[in-house]
Formats: structure tokens, C-alpha cells, sequence
């Protein structure tokens, strides 16, 4: 039988690292090279929990703004979850990000979301203060990940699956 | 007075606040409604909330209707517009495109093939050519959930490459919803694309959408069908609260129904049987019937030839003097007839008359020989000693000529010296041969040549009366004088007859009055001349001619000894 899929949105300023976020949970790969996304790329992956079962999360990695237009506010149509990315060395995007959350609960009714700091590997230069992090952890999970090292990643998604499948 | 009032706000004054708080919320409530129903509508509550106005809504709409069809044909006057245009531009595009394939095909050999298809099948033309002009694939056919992109089932071709449909459901939905805020303002959307041989095509609905990749030209009615699943699609899901996320169950049954890609691609070429017209029976017992009668005709036609052709070689085969020896007969074109025949067997012309064959057909190449053949014999004898009038000649079984009658003594002479000789005559018999005197015999014998004679003269008129060569008079009266000496030494009486005729320029009375009138003119002629005659009492019809003359009768003259 096919599994089960939700349609997640990846919601973050430009820069972040959210298409190399959705490259390392696809493909496990890394490319240094910046790659700017153009509207929206869609990819999809099985997610395999335990004891949950499967599920499929259709990943949107919608260009990276700081608010969300009409356009992107028409591809968040039908999103069961969000991965708000912030960059760790730029605390503005965690503002962005949480902008965005506040934008996206606006359109969707009950979205499952999960934040993640990026650039776990540059974390000598982070802004963020870990104050911040506790504060925001009381209120959705947050993870700390590299999509360069790969840390943080698969837990990111597999929390916000197992979110999606309670 | 007041003191009731003192009284009555003791009593009611609580109720009569409480009263006068409702009203005033009442009365507020055109400038709350809004508002609440913003907050209802924001709020976890918002199907609940649809769901009750969902009645009276409706019901206000049926009467708003009614009362003022106007107002709501205002309002969906830019809805239908559009959609009325676009109806009528893919009427026209698949009208065009079977209009042009149809013509292009109408005149050639499988053309006419396709013709004999379509009524032998009972579809139109235009189905049959599109049936066969039209390859198409389906390789993969997806349904969409229309907010989300998830793709709530699928159907691919068995030979096709696997594809993340996820990912391009995604895709489409986003390029799907780019199209739409970026160039379909006015309500259009992505309805086709084509990279290289593949088409896609998108046919949208309210809540699900469905993304077919097609190879090849599909035919219009394929989008037809594919608009009519994606219709009973929202009409068997209209409740939105059903869940249709992809892998349910319940629904997966539901969505895989008539989306198997090989009946599609069969649906798509051939219509529904309604659209069928019964398959029509007349022309095959027509072309029975012909058949059977060009069978019968050709069996007909064949047997009476080979009737021709046997009366044809019966008749040959009996007729003496003929010795078939080879017969070659090209079935209703010709019949040569090969052999051997006697000179002086009949004319093989008159073997060809009345028979079931066309004597033009009928080729003949015969070789000269001598029959033994007693009529042949026979004919052969009366060729070579020519009897004199009054002798018979017949010719037995062993090959015994016998001669009868009265001839000459001269004739018979020669008759009997001659006859052994005859090929066929083995022997001669003359004890049935009289001699007669001579000088009656010879007058007789001179008479009848110059009867030939004087019958065969004419004399020739240029109009009416009016004699062309006089002299002829003269020649005809000489010869009838020498005939009358001659009929008298015969012991014969002579008659003379004198006949008239014309040509056809008149019409019949004025030439029997012309006939008359000239063969009284040749009576009146030769009296001058010494000779008597009568006008003949009928005139031979077939001489068509200007001219006049005369019949000689003779009788026996049983006056003189």
C-alpha cells in the first residue's frame, strides 16, 4: 500500500541553507556552492519511524524571503507541516523565521512545525544566544543542524514526521 | 399613576434591564454580524459554521434568484463569458483538427478502407480515421489533491520509468499556481504543456486535479473522458471532511475506478454506444444478393455458350460434306470450328442461322476434300451434267446414280458416259431415262433460257411516263417475238405479263397509280410492236425502282398433237 503523505514547506530567509538542508535529508550530499531557489522545488522522501509506521513528506523548499508574498502564500496551500530554518551566524533570520510562522498559522489551520538553526559547523560564529534557544524551545521544537556535516538533520525531519503522525 | 410605576420597578426592574440590554444588543447586531462571523470563521469552528448557513444561504440564493434573476446574471456575466469562449474554442480546435484529417484522408485507397470500416462498424468517418490516425500513449496519470500537490493516486503505464509523482505532483501544483497569480488573472491556468514527444496535460477541478503524460497525439475526447472522471470524482468525494490523503484505503478504491490506463486509451478511441448507430444490415443481404446473381448470371451466361457451342458442332457434325476435326471455344468471346469440307456440300453460312450462338462469334477454317456422302455425291452429279428440266437424280446406299425423266438423246448420251466418272458414283442407272424429239425438247430448253432473258429486261422511266431509253421497247419486243416462235415450237402457250414500279420519293397511292400508269404505258408500247400483253394483276413490292417490265407464262399447249 502506499504510505501516507503530507505535504511539508521549508520557510526561511534567504541564505539560511534550506535547499541544502532538503539536499542532505534527500540525497546526503553537500554542494558548497550557493544555489538560489527560484519560486519552489519540490522533492519527496519515505520517512520510516519506529513503531509509527511510514511516512511520505513531500518537501516544498520554497525560495528563501523574509515575508511571505501571494505566490508563496498560494504554495503553502495544503501544508501539514513547516521547517523554519534560521541561520545560527545571522540572528535577523530567526526573527524572519519566526515571521514567517507567524504568517504561515495566518493561512494554515494547525501546522506541525519544527524549527532548525543552521550552520551548526560555524557555531564559533553564531549570533543566537542560547538564552534565546531555551526560550524558543518551550514553545516548538527546535533542532541544531549543518547540512554541511549532516548533524541535526534526519532528526529534524523525522520529528517533524513523527509530529505529523500524531 | 406613579406609584404603580414605583411599583411595577420594584417588581420588573431586573427583567425589564435585562430586556433593554437585549434590545440594544439587538439593535447593534447588523454592526456585530460581520464581526462574529470574521471570529467564527478564524476559529476551529469554521465547518460548523458553514455548515449552518450553508441552509439558509442557500435558500436566500434560490429566492434572490427569483426575485431578481437580473442581479445574478450581472454577477456571473464574467464568469460565463469566459468559460462559454473557451467552451466553444476547443469545440472549434477539435472540429478543425478532425476536419483536416478527415478531408486528408477522404479520397485515398485507405480512405475508401476506412469508409467501409466505419459503416460495416456503425461509427461515423471521423471515428473510424481518428482511430486510426491517432497514437497515442497514456504513461501516467496522476490525481492530485489541489491545495496540497500530494498525489492521491496514480496509474502508470507497466513499461514507463518509475517517477517520484510526489515531487512532480509538487511541481506542477507550484508551476500550476505561478501560472495562475503570474498570467491567469482572468481564471486560466495551466491546461497543457509539451516537452519534446511528451504532452501533459492538466485538467483542474475544485478540489482535485489530474495530470495525464501522454505520448503521441491523443484524441480531444480523451480529455473529454479524463474531465468526466475528474466531475464524478468531486461528485463521489463532495465531503470535504472525508479524508483523501494518499494511501487511504477507502479512497484508493474509489480513485482507481475507471483510471486504468489501457481502458482509457480504448475509451478514448472508440465513443459510447450511444454514440454508436446500429450497425446496418441492408447492405450485406444487397451484396448477397448480388453476389449470388453475378454467380447465376456467370453460370447462365457460361451454360447457354456451351449450349451455342454444342448445337454449333451437332449441326456441323450432321451436315454432310463436313469432317470436324478440331473445335476451340474461348469462353463467350469466340469458337473456331476446324476441318474439312466438300465444295459441293451446303454453304456452311447457312449452318450458322438460328442458333444460340452470335455468328460473328463463330470462325471457320476449313480445307477442301471429296465426301462420299450420298447427298454430296448427289450434288456433285447434278453440278457436273447439269439435267435438263424434267430429269431426276438420286443416288442410293451402294453409290448407284439413277437418272430419271425425259431429256434429249444427246444429254442422255453424254449423261450416261459421264456419270461413272463422277467421284462417289460407283455405278449408273438410266433404265428410267426417256428420249423425247429434238425439236421440241431444244425449243423448250431455248425458251426457258430466254425467258431469263426477257425477264431480266427493264425499261427504265425518268419520271411519270416518260421513257428513258426508247430502244429498250425495241430489244424487249424482238426477244418476246422470238419467244413466241420459240413457244410454239415448245407446243407451249405464251402469256405476257407487264408490271410497273416506282421508287419510295411518293407517297403509296401516287406510286400504285404510277405502277399502273407505266405498266399500261409498256402494254400500250409493245401492242405497237406487234406483241400482246396484259398488265399483271400484282406487282412485286420489293423493286423500288423507276422502271417496268415484263413475266413470261407458259402453259402446255394440249391444242396440237
Amino acid at each position: 500500500m502506499t504510505a501516507l503523505a503530507r505535504k511539508i514547506c521549508m520557510l526561511g530567509d534567504f541564505g539560511v541553507g534550506k535547499t541544502s538542508l532538503v539536499e542532505r535529508f534527500l540525497r546526503s550530499t553537500f554542494d558548497e556552492k550557493y544555489k538560489t531557489t527560484v519560486g519552489v522545488k519540490v522533492d519527496s522522501k519515505e520517512v520510516v519511524l519506529d513503531p509509527e509506521g511510514s511516512l511520505k513528506l513531500v518537501v516544498w523548499d520554497i525560495a528563501g524571503k523574509s515575508a511571505l508574498d501571494a505566490l508563496n502564500q498560494q504554495y503553502l496551500r495544503g501544508a501539514s507541516g513547516l521547517l523554519l530554518v534560521a541561520d545560527g551566524t545571522r540572528e535577523a533570520t530567526l526573527r524572519s523565521a519566526l515571521g514567517l510562522l507567524m504568517q504561515a498559522r495566518e493561512l494554515l489551520p494547525d501546522p506541525k512545525s519544527v524549527l532548525l538553526l543552521n550552520k551548526l559547523d560555524l557555531v564559533e560564529r553564531w549570533e543566537v544566544a542560547p538564552g534565546t534557544l531555551s526560550e524558543l524551545r518551550r514553545s516548538l521544537p527546535v533542532f541544531e543542524t549543518s547540512a554541511r556535516t549532516g548533524d541535526g538533520v534526519e532528526a529534524a525531519f523525522a520529528e517533524l514526521a513523527r509530529r505529523l503522525m500524531a | 399613576m406613579a406609584e404603580f410605576e414605583r411599583l411595577r420597578q420594584l417588581l420588573l426592574g431586573q427583567e425589564q434591564e435585562r430586556l433593554d440590554s437585549i434590545e440594544a444588543k439587538q439593535g447593534s447586531l447588523p454592526q456585530r454580524l460581520p464581526e462574529a462571523l470574521e471570529e467564527a470563521t478564524r476559529r476551529r469552528g469554521k465547518e460548523r459554521m458553514a455548515k449552518a448557513i450553508a441552509g439558509p444561504v442557500a435558500i436566500a440564493l434560490g429566492q434572490a434568484v427569483k426575485d431578481n434573476p437580473q442581479t445574478l446574471v450581472d454577477a456571473l456575466f464574467p464568469i460565463i463569458g469566459p468559460a462559454i469562449r473557451r467552451a466553444i474554442a476547443e469545440a472549434l480546435r477539435d472540429f478543425s483538427e478532425g476536419f483536416n484529417r478527415a478531408l486528408e484522408s477522404s479520397f485515398t485507397p485507405k480512405g475508401l478502407g476506412w469508409r467501409i470500416e466505419a459503416w460495416r462498424s456503425g461509427l461515423t468517418y471521423a471515428q473510424v480515421v481518428f482511430s486510426h490516425t491517432l497514437k497515442f500513449r497514456i504513461d501516467h496519470l496522476f490525481l492530485i489533491d489541489r491545495e496540497s500537490g500530494i498525489v492521491l493516486h496514480r496509474e502508470s503505464a507497466p513499461d514507463r520509468q518509475d517517477l517520484d509523482a510526489d515531487a512532480i505532483a509538487g511541481m506542477l501544483t507550484a508551476i500550476g499556481d505561478f501560472v495562475r497569480d503570474s498570467v491567469g488573472k482572468g481564471g486560466g491556468s495551466l491546461a497543457s504543456a509539451t516537452v519534446g514527444e511528451n504532452l501533459l496535460w492538466v485538467i483542474e477541478g475544485p478540489r482535485f486535479n489530474l495530470a495525464a503524460f501522454l505520448r503521441g497525439v491523443p484524441p480531444a475526447h480523451l480529455r473529454t473522458l479524463l474531465e468526466l472522471k475528474l466531475e464524478s470524482l468531486h461528485a463521489d468525494f463532495a465531503d470535504p471532511s472525508r479524508d483523501l490523503q494518499a494511501g487511504t484505503a477507502d479512497a484508493g478504491a474509489a480513485f482507481a475506478e475507471g483510471m486504468q490506463l489501457p481502458a482509457l486509451e480504448r475509451a478514448a478511441i472508440e465513443p459510447p454506444p450511444a454514440e454508436r448507430k446500429p450497425p446496418r444490415r441492408w447492405p450485406y443481404v444487397l451484396i448477397g444478393v448480388l453476389l449470388v446473381a453475378a454467380i447465376a448470371g456467370w453460370w447462365w451466361r457460361g451454360h447457354v455458350w456451351q449450349m451455342g457451342v454444342d448445337a454449333t458442332v451437332e449441326r456441323f457434325a450432321h451436315e454432310p460434306g463436313y469432317v470436324l476435326t478440331q473445335i476451340e471455344s474461348q469462353r463467350w468471346t469466340s469458337l473456331v470450328i476446324r476441318g474439312l469440307r466438300d465444295p459441293d456440300a451446303g454453304p456452311p453460312e447457312h449452318l450458322l442461322t438460328d442458333l444460340p450462338i452470335d455468328a460473328k462469334q463463330v470462325h471457320l477454317d476449313l480445307r477442301a476434300m471429296i465426301s462420299p456422302d450420298a447427298a454430296v455425291t448427289k450434288a456433285r452429279a447434278r453440278r457436273l451434267l447439269q439435267p435438263p428440266e424434267g430429269v431426276d437424280l438420286a443416288i442410293d446406299t451402294d453409290g448407284t446414280l439413277h437418272l430419271r425423266g425425259i431429256a434429249t438423246q444427246a444429254w442422255i448420251d453424254n449423261a450416261t458416259s459421264h456419270a461413272a466418272w463422277i467421284a462417289g458414283v460407283n455405278a449408273v442407272d438410266s433404265s428410267a431415262l426417256s428420249a423425247t424429239a429434238d425439236t421440241k425438247i431444244q425449243a423448250r430448253e431455248q425458251l426457258r433460257t430466254l425467258r431469263k432473258t426477257i425477264e431480266s429486261l427493264r425499261v427504265d422511266f425518268d419520271h411519270d411516263t416518260q421513257v428513258v431509253d426508247p430502244a429498250m421497247v425495241d430489244a424487249m419486243a424482238a426477244n418476246l417475238k422470238e419467244a413466241a416462235a420459240l413457244a410454239s415450237a415448245a407446243r407451249w402457250t405464251l402469256h405476257v405479263e407487264v408490271f410497273g414500279a416506282a421508287d419510295t420519293s411518293g407517297n403509296e397511292t401516287l406510286n400504285r397509280g404510277l405502277r399502273q400508269a407505266r405498266a399500261a404505258w409498256l402494254v400500250e408500247a409493245l401492242q405497237q410492236r406487234g406483241i400482246t400483253a396484259q398488265p399483271a394483276a400484282d406487282v412485286p413490292a420489293t423493286l423500288l425502282l423507276r422502271t417496268a417490265g415484263v413475266r413470261l407464262l407458259l402453259e402446255e399447249d394440249h391444242s396440237t398433237p
